[in-house]
């Protein structure tokens, strides 16, 4: 092009009526040269023009594809994001700024397809962005792919013989998805097309408009003359739409045009029967507990047993119930276990200490409260304490053979939990029975302090039996 | 249609009188020919013919036959995806009686 040449069909194209919301630099379009998408663009300037909307408060943002590139030509604030994305970029727009008109321009391919989560998401969430989904049977750009609404038995680089999938028909999604505007149109109808968009940007709900257009790679590879002249035949405009104008098939014997849903937005329901359950939650039982200073130095305790068995849950117990006691403790709990939640191994470590604490596993323990001997086995049968520490077992779990070589310094204690919690109250409850045993023979923390831990760290519903298996575990004697 | 955009929003119906349209082709942005023919084929008053003049690009944009009658219904501009053609209303004349009884067998 010669400099005289673009001289003067700038000076040209300022004088066009849609000159104020073009970009001109990017002139001419990249589409080609049968394609309508340039169109979509004149009718969405038509449309803002008519509203009557300020340039400095519209948005466009579009993904990638050939229609997403409409955003590059228009002369508004418009994002380009990445593939399927848009929605999610116009969401994050309009909570930033809700005075914006937030638009979204894509294909098929970019909305339906590869973002079609997010179009999913947005009818549910319920935010004022107008969805425009141009849609021309598959992935155009990269040289026509199957895609989410190529018709049965169409033909694409992909389904060379005919595509054996049914199409989504994205009105029928969009309507059950909860959009407040749904409408269908084409491109060989602009003057029905810029009213649809008027209407959507009115609505203040999410609107969603399917907008047919011919693409030439469809045509070729089909072998159909003109898809233009079918829609111009086919397509009718109705002013009111059945059940039967939904749920259209194939586009070669007929589409129904028009507005499918054109509502308020609906009230989110309100959350006062979640609260009021909290509420409810029975709060008999306080236990009142005196703090004092404990003199413990530095203290580590493990509890190791399997998945399922409370360990976890104990070690919040203990470590509620050593804060109880002495608030100036500083302590660290850590858990460890597989990714199964019943029958792998889990161990728990609890850290006591006056300093700070710098390294919050635990090394070697000084008590250690087995619930079952998994961990141990799975270490090779090893099981590790410190020389003067204290161990207590579960009884009716644990393997009693691997305490053999123990030091003579280690004590060890024995309480069947596991068997009296089955007899007396459910299963779930042996750690506080283990509990109350520990709080018995070892003098580390106050028994109150604990009882009150545990009516704090217990699911609600469940504070009377988890006390009882600790007063239980508290009176055990070895008959 | 609710927000009705008639192609014929500029005629001023009580007076009689009807625009007289410019009508400006931006030759370098057309991509008209075998594929593209949308500002000739839905031109009401057949304002537009082929041109047979290649642009830089080799597409054949369209020239202008009869100047005067364009009524500026602003389909040509609307139809065309380049932004290729636009017209501007630049007077007005009054419709004569035989022209009137065309237009609504037309209509």
């Amino acid at each position: 092009m010669t400099t005289d040449q673009s001289e003067e069909s700038n000076m040209e194209i300022n004088q066009h009526p849609y000159a104020d919301l073009l970009r001109k630099e990017m002139m001419p379009n990249i589409w080609c040269s049968s394609c309508r998408i340039g169109r979509i663009k004149n009718t969405f300037i038509e449309a803002i023009q008519q509203l009557g909307y300020d340039p400095d408060k519209c948005v466009v943002v579009s993904g990638i594809g050939c229609s997403s590139r409409i955003a590059g030509y228009l002369n508004l604030d418009s994002i380009h994001a990445t593939h399927g994305r848009a929605i999610p970029t116009a969401l994050g727009v309009k909570l930033a700024n809700p005075e914006l008109k937030v638009c979204v321009m894509g294909g098929d391919g970019d909305i339906l397809g590869i973002g079609g989560n997010h179009f999913l998401a947005l009818g549910r969430h319920g935010h004022d962005i107008n969805v425009f989904c141009m849609n021309n049977f598959g992935y155009s750009m990269t040289g026509f792919q199957h895609g989410p609404t190529t018709p049965l038995g169409a033909r694409t680089i992909t389904t060379s013989s005919g595509s054996p999938y049914v199409p989504i028909n994205p009105v029928a999604v969009a309507l059950a998805a909860g959009y407040t505007f749904v409408a269908r149109s084409t491109s060989s109808h602009p003057y029905h097309l810029i009213d649809c968009m008027i209407s959507a940007m009115k609505n203040r709900g999410p609107s969603f408009i399917e907008i047919l257009i011919p693409c030439m790679l469809y045509e070729r590879r089909n072998k159909i003359k003109s898809l233009e002249a079918i829609f111009l035949e086919k397509a009718k405009i109705k002013e009111t739409l059945s059940e039967e104008d939904i749920n259209q098939g194939d586009f070669m014997k007929g589409i129904s045009l028009g507005i499918f849903r054109d509502a308020p937005v609906r009230e989110r329901p309100r959350l006062s029967l979640v609260k009021s359950t909290k509420k409810t939650a029975a709060k008999k039982f306080r236990i009142s507990f005196k703090s004092r200073a404990s003199g413990i130095k530095y203290m580590q305790i493990r509890m190791e047993g399997t998945g399922g068995q409370g360990i976890v849950q104990g070690g919040k117990t203990l470590i509620l119930a050593a804060m109880n006691m002495d608030p100036k403790l500083n302590s660290t709990l850590t858990k460890r276990y597989g990714p199964e939640m019943k029958g792998g191994s889990c161990l728990t470590d609890v850290l006591l200490s006056s300093q700070p604490v710098d390294y919050p596993f635990v090394e070697v323990p000084d008590l250690l409260m087995m619930m079952s001997d998994i961990v141990a086995k799975e270490r090779g049968g090893k099981v590790i304490i410190s020389d003067k520490g204290t161990i207590v077992v579960d009884e009716s779990m644990v393997d009693l053979r691997l305490l053999r070589n123990l030091p003579k310094t280690v004590k060890v204690f024995k309480i069947p939990a596991t068997q009296i919690a089955r007899e007396n109250f459910r299963v779930v409850v042996a750690n506080n029975v283990l509990m109350g045993f520990v709080c018995k023979v070892t003098s580390i923390i106050d028994k109150n302090c604990l009882k009150a831990a545990i009516l704090k760290a217990a699911p609600p519903g469940t504070e009377e039996m988890n006390l009882a298996a600790f007063e239980r575990g508290y009176k055990f004697r070895k008959s | 249609m609710k927000h009705e955009v008639s192609p014929a929003r500029y005629w001023n119906i009580k007076e009689c009188t009807i625009p007289v349209g410019k009508v400006t082709i931006i030759a370098n942005f057309c991509k008209g020919g075998d594929d593209c023919d949308e500002c000739i084929r839905f031109c009401p008053e057949k304002v537009l013919v082929r041109g047979t003049v290649p642009n830089e690009r080799g597409y054949f944009p369209p020239v202008l036959v009869e100047e005067e009658k364009c009524t500026v219904c602003g389909r040509c501009q609307l139809y065309c995806s380049e932004n290729a053609i636009f017209v501007q209303k630049i007077g007005e004349r009054t419709v004569t009686p035989e022209e009137i009884v065309v237009r609504e067998e037309n209509f």
